[in-house]
């Protein structure tokens, strides 16, 4: 590890890429004494150098087990496929962790890194920002307070070109597993219904359109008890980006990107009803997933999202992949047409 | 398979469709080499080669052309980019000793001509960027192949079909949208349409045909149709009511009326993509402004628009015919059927 500080780093942030300096690096700017004890870690040396000089931090290295005794919090932001086994060592190494979703691949994994944070005694959160958001809090004691009625029917669809700034290939190819937009969106969605309904749906059908590597379009068809739940997911092109919860009772429904509020129509008719979700000054949920984790290394207070909540959208996910079917593509299906 | 072919601009609509192609078809180990990371999702469901190349970038064009037996140069950009990055991809060919590239050039290198097109008229500037960097990248191309490299030259006409912007997601939205469409009288010029997969098909041949090296071909599809057809099939095939028409003097007064806004929006995207981006996500009423912007810029049209759909000039592929064996295998009704699919597929219409 190279350094130039005095002080002791107690925080490591393991993996400079995209999300590395677009989310946590400008969260953790707003708590100033937390800087000069933050070591920035990546395989790539450089990258973790010229983010360090951009954000004013002074320790790096370029491996996790590279860093000092002294760290006792970890943020993972490297690819999906290292999540399990960087959180995993961190673990061992009585480190708290907050890891970037999805936590791991299988319910296997994710189970191996509850049990191993439960063992060492320290606590393993995941950054699931949309539990952060007021609206799906609200939206969460709107459902379990039956103000919806019996559920009936929900349909997410969230549609947007990809356009993250990745700084490396790992959303691809071998890296990526042939995990696409279900495991980086879908991850959000799926663990918000398990949630929403305080268990895992059953799983009817899944189909996307990988043709051997990462999918960019995902149809999700679960069941709970009578409710049919709709899944549409896309990396290729914009949908509505709308959640639509039907009840027995009214009809809710938000904008996938409306942190704050959300619109419920009775059933029976009358006026539809825009609900703000109570929230305090205006904080960005991003920020508030970092605040969190900072608070829990502070106090050891459970932490907004456990890792053992997040199982079930795991298992759901990890069973989506095990019955993978491929999307109706005919304008695809043109090859016995070409001169190959 | 011991051919590696590269394809640059492989996280475009052309390229995208040659990966597919190329990969599932077994024609050849493929390379996609994309500007971007945020361009590659859709070349990003196949198990290929994916590299991050930006062309302007000798060093990236180097790296991405190692092993490489053909090249497939589908990337562009800006004028600068269209020059700067051909001549850096036919250079960095040349030092690979690559077998062949093809170029994907432009009908619009015949400048404004009308009438029956073919590859023996001159290349005529007109003073548009794409068309006239697309000049200057042909005669890279031929100063290159005097220097011993083989390149081959496509000159596509009206490519569209899944995954095109211009041509089929741009049309399908402003039906939808319901806004009056351009007079009937403004859009009786030839359209030369050509399905993507059509040409994709010049773009194998191409690839492998003896008597090719040098050449340029138009690459067209079968039938000359109207505009004003292509218009209508593709609004009946999404399921839409007919098209409605604005008048004459509504038309233009529209276009000229939102030239300024056109304009800023793009200044400002160009310069603050990333800022007005957050601002959308973050705010419900930016989604509602920017929505209403984007919905009127789409359903105007632009004033090159009016000259566009009133020229008829028809560009015959006689030669890629007799030279490549190229037969275009997609006529009109098909090739809209099957982007209405897809179109619905990707929830446009």
């Amino acid at each position: 590890m190279r350094t130039t500080s005095t002080a002791a780093p107690t925080l490591a942030l393991i993996g400079c890429g995209a999300v590395a300096s677009a989310f946590y690096l400008p969260a953790l700017t707003k708590h100033r004494g937390w800087l000069p004890r933050l070591v920035l870690v990546d395989d790539d040396l450089d990258r973790a150098r010229a983010l360090a000089a951009a954000f004013g931090v002074e320790h790096v290295a370029g491996s996790h087990r590279e860093v000092p005794e002294s760290v006792r919090g970890a943020v993972i932001a490297v690819p999906n496929a290292l999540h399990y086994s960087v959180a995993l060592d961190c673990l061992r190494a009585g480190r708290h962790v907050l890891c970037e979703k999805p936590l791991a691949e299988r319910e296997v994994q994710a189970r191996a890194m509850v049990d191993e944070a439960a063992r060492a005694g320290v606590t393993l959160a995941v950054n699931h920002v949309r539990r952060a958001y007021p609206s799906c809090r609200h939206v969460q004691s709107l459902i379990r307070g039956g103000r919806l009625g019996e559920l009936t029917r929900i349909e997410v669809s969230w549609g947007e070109r990809f356009d993250w700034k990745a700084t490396t290939g790992s959303y691809f190819g071998a890296a990526a597993a042939g995990r696409g937009v279900l495991a980086d969106r879908g991850a959000h969605v799926l663990d918000l219904l398990c949630w929403w309904l305080g268990e895992r749906p059953e799983l009817v059908s899944y189909a996307d359109d990988s043709l051997g590597g990462s999918e960019a379009v995902a149809r999700v068809q679960l069941r709970h008890r009578a409710c049919l739940i709709e899944v549409a997911l896309s990396w290729l092109t914009a949908f509505d980006n709308i959640v639509r919860i039907e009840g027995t009772e009214a009809t809710l429904t938000m904008g996938i990107y409306d942190w704050r509020s959300f619109s419920v129509a009775n059933r029976g008719g009358g006026e539809t009803e825009t609900l703000t979700a109570p929230v305090g000054p205006l904080r960005d949920p991003r920020q508030l997933v970092i605040d969190d984790f900072l608070e829990v290394l502070g106090s050891g207070r459970p932490p907004l999202v456990p890792a053992s909540e997040v199982v079930p959208s795991i298992a759901l996910i990890e069973q989506c992949y095990s019955r993978r079917q491929r999307l109706p593509m005919p304008w695809f299906d043109t090859l016995h047409r070409l001169p190959l | 398979m011991t051919e590696r072919v590269l394809i640059t601009g492989a996280g475009g609509f052309i390229g995208g469709r040659l990966v597919e192609v190329m990969h599932a078809g077994r024609v050849a180990a493929v390379r996609a080499a994309v500007r971007r990371w945020s361009t590659a999702a859709r070349v990003g469901r196949l198990p290929v080669d994916i590299v991050q190349c930006d062309i302007a970038q000798r060093t990236d064009v180097d790296r991405a052309m190692a092993d490489v037996t053909s090249v497939v140069h589908c990337a562009r950009g800006s004028p600068e980019l269209n020059a700067t990055g051909t001549r850096n991809v036919l250079e960095a060919s040349l030092a690979a000793g690559v077998r062949r590239v093809v170029h994907l050039s432009t009908i619009e290198v015949y400048g404004a001509a009308d009438g029956e097109v073919d590859e023996s008229w001159p290349l005529r500037a007109t003073g548009s960027p794409y068309g006239d960097s697309k000049i200057e990248a042909e005669k890279l191309c031929i100063a290159y192949r005097a220097r011993g490299l083989d390149v081959v030259v496509l000159r596509p006409a009206v490519v569209y079909g899944p995954f095109s912007g211009s041509w089929t997601i741009e049309f399908a939205q402003r039906f939808r949208s319901g806004a009056p469409f351009l007079p009937a009288r403004y859009c009786e010029g030839t359209c030369n349409l050509v399905y993507v997969d059509d040409l994709v098909a010049a773009v194998l041949l191409a690839l492998r045909s003896n008597g090719a090296a040098g050449e340029a071909f138009n690459v067209n599809g079968a039938e000359c149709v109207t505009w004003n057809e292509y218009f209508e099939a593709l609004n009946t095939a999404v399921g839409l009511p007919p098209l409605t028409r604005s008048g004459r003097v509504t038309a233009h007064l529209s276009a000229r009326a939102l030239l300024p806004v056109r304009k800023t929006a793009k200044l400002l995207l160009r310069h603050f993509e990333p800022q007005i981006l957050a601002v959308y996500r973050r705010f419900a009423v930016a989604r509602r402004f920017a929505r209403g912007i984007e919905g009127a810029i789409r359903r105007t049209p632009t004033p090159e628009e009016f000259t566009l759909y009133g020229r008829r000039a028809f560009y015959p592929t006689t030669k890629a015919e007799r030279i490549l064996g190229y037969r275009p295998a997609f006529p009109m009704r098909e090739g809209i059927a099957l982007s209405a699919q897809w179109l619905r597929h990707h929830r446009f219409v």
